[in-house]
């Protein structure tokens, strides 16, 4: 169970007034769903995906919950660079109380994971972000929680480390469940089971996966079958960006950005 | 403990859990396994980088010590009340590094642990322990080398109280971390100021009394000097260290002790009032 009641969010900006994320905002998830955040850019769903996984603290209200959950799945900032990439095994391994065999236990799984031979034991400011992106995937996976928070988690590293990767997270969902920010909606229509939309301080629940998306399309302005069909031919944005036949080209990047400025001006 | 228990208790307000299904672990096992885990992250990070970075730890007190036992050597009559030079020199500068370095590390230890706070067990209060601890440590197996090695090359190393100084050391320790604190709160709001801190250290290695016995000190000046928590704490740790070294009867434990108490009330409490913009971006 993981209940939101009575959430105010805000941050100050720097010119000394505040802007509100959230204001009251009221739910609760049902039992063992994969939720799904959606919303445009700067919305809010990054803010509370941090407040459902605890790491950051509301204005006013309070999230309750007996769910163990994850820190951000591939966080990138928790490795120090004169440490080996070992030493940041056994430092997550003692936050979180694993000792002895329950730590070599971590090790192992996160040497096999990350498939990084002998710089596993080198300093991690040597390595290249997709090492680093390998060994925070592996750290991520290593320990056992009730919800993995996922935040615009693209695939990273080569195609066989991607395909490792994704067939042990729809593995880890089988046991375990997910909290998803994304913008690909196919990927949100396959792993979730109900989906929040974030906008101008509100989030509304849908309990069911496609109107969520349709909603959300509706106010991206996007139209829905292009969408879809770019999701057909590989649906992940780093692909988008690859250029891919099917993915969004540069200029149709640049309309929809346009369209969006233009949605917005009309809004003020 | 195995992992299952991987939830933060209710100590943090907005995060009740009440998991029944697996075995929890109280809130002093994760703080305890928490700041244990960043206290070793710590030292291998501080020394690790370095080849010889275990040496450089003995050698910043060393040097101050040689320079000023040079510099001095050749100005004034080089024994004080029948003390040598530089064991007088070192009972006031290693206190006073510490205190230094305990403030200053607990000062940037929000913005330098920043990323580790998605580990939701880990708290800004943990890094303070964790920093604290460690230069407490370290001080302690310094000051003993030191100490060993001076007497070792024939310095008389009298040592007379070893309770008082250890009490005066741990008094140091709190104040270093009560004033840490409230820098650190401070320099949130005002990251520009931590410059101007680092700097502020200077005068008060000079104001301190580690280089004169306050007695040798111009008298007209005392009420002023006095006013410096630091320059009681060293005079009193001189008078426990040497069997004759004269401290002035204006010399106070009650002053330390209060000025730690009061800065490590402020520290608390505005770390507690504050600690959610903290740790906001």
């Amino acid at each position: 169970m993981i209940e939101l009641q009575n959430i105010t969010k805000s941050y100050r900006l720097t010119s000394g007034e505040r802007r509100y994320v959230f204001r009251d905002l009221n739910f609760s998830f049902p039992e063992g769903a994969n939720i799904g955040l959606i919303g445009r850019n700067g919305a809010g769903k990054s803010t509370l995906l941090r407040l459902i996984g605890g790491i950051d603290t509301p204005d006013h209200g309070r999230v309750v919950t007996d769910q163990r959950i994850s820190w951000p799945v591939g966080l990138s900032g928790g490795l120090q660079g004169s440490l080996t990439g070992r030493d940041s095994v056994k430092f997550v391994c003692r936050i979180y109380g694993a000792q002895g065999d329950a730590m070599r236990e971590k090790i192992r799984f996160v040497e096999d994971f990350a498939e990084i031979g002998t710089y596993f034991d080198q300093p991690v400011k040597t390595y290249s972000s997709g090492m680093r992106a390998r060994l925070n995937f592996g750290l991520s996976w290593a320990f056992d929680f009730d919800y993995y928070l996922l935040d615009e988690v693209g695939a990273v590293g080569d195609a066989r480390f991607k395909q490792k990767s994704r067939q042990l997270m729809e593995q880890r969902i089988g046991t375990s469940n997910v909290i998803l920010v994304s913008h690909a909606m196919p990927e949100i229509a396959r792993l979730c089971n109900v989906v929040v939309l974030v906008n101008d301080g509100q989030a509304v629940f849908f309990q069911d996966v496609d109107e969520g998306i349709r909603a959300y399309q509706e106010l991206a302005n996007i139209a829905p079958p292009k969408r879809m069909q770019a999701g057909v031919n590989g649906g992940q944005r780093r692909q988008e960006q690859s250029g891919k036949p099917g993915g969004a080209g540069p200029a149709e990047r640049k309309a929809r950005a346009l369209a969006e400025q233009l949605k917005q001006d009309a809004e003020n | 403990m195995d992992e299952r228990s991987a939830l933060r208790t209710p100590l943090n307000r907005s995060c009740i859990s009440t998991d029944t299904n697996v075995s929890m672990r109280t809130s002093w096992q994760i703080q305890k396994s928490v700041v244990f885990a960043l206290f070793l992250r710590e030292l291998k990070t501080r020394f690790g980088a370095y080849k010889f970075g275990y040496v450089w730890l003995l050698l910043e007190p060393m040097a101050h010590v040689i320079v000023l036992s040079l510099i001095f050597a050749s100005v004034r009559d080089s024994v004080l009340f029948g003390i040598d030079f530089p064991v007088f020199i070192v009972t006031g500068i290693v206190p006073f590094l510490m205190f230094k370095n305990i403030a200053l590390r607990v000062m940037d230890g929000v913005d330098a642990n920043r990323a580790l706070f998605s580990y939701r067990q880990i708290r800004p209060m943990d890094t303070f322990t964790a920093r604290t601890l460690l230069d407490a440590f370290l001080t302690v197996a310094v000051y003993g080398l030191i100490l060993i090695g001076m007497a070792w090359v024939g310095l008389d190393v009298p040592f007379r109280d070893p309770f008082t100084l250890v009490f005066l050391m741990a008094t140091l320790v709190l104040m270093g971390l009560g004033l840490g604190m409230i820098l650190c709160v401070f320099t949130h709001y005002l990251p520009e100021a931590k410059t101007l801190v680092r700097i502020a250290f200077l005068p008060l290695y000079l104001l301190s009394g580690i280089m004169f016995p306050v007695a040798r000190l111009p008298q007209e000046y005392l009420p002023i000097l006095l006013w410096n928590p630091l320059l009681h704490a060293i005079e009193l740790m001189r008078g426990a260290f040497f069997d004759q070294y004269h401290v002035l009867k204006e010399i106070s434990p009650l002053f330390v002790v209060m000025t730690t108490l009061v800065l490590l009330f402020f520290g608390l409490a505005w770390y507690r009032n504050k600690r959610q913009e903290l740790l906001a971006r």
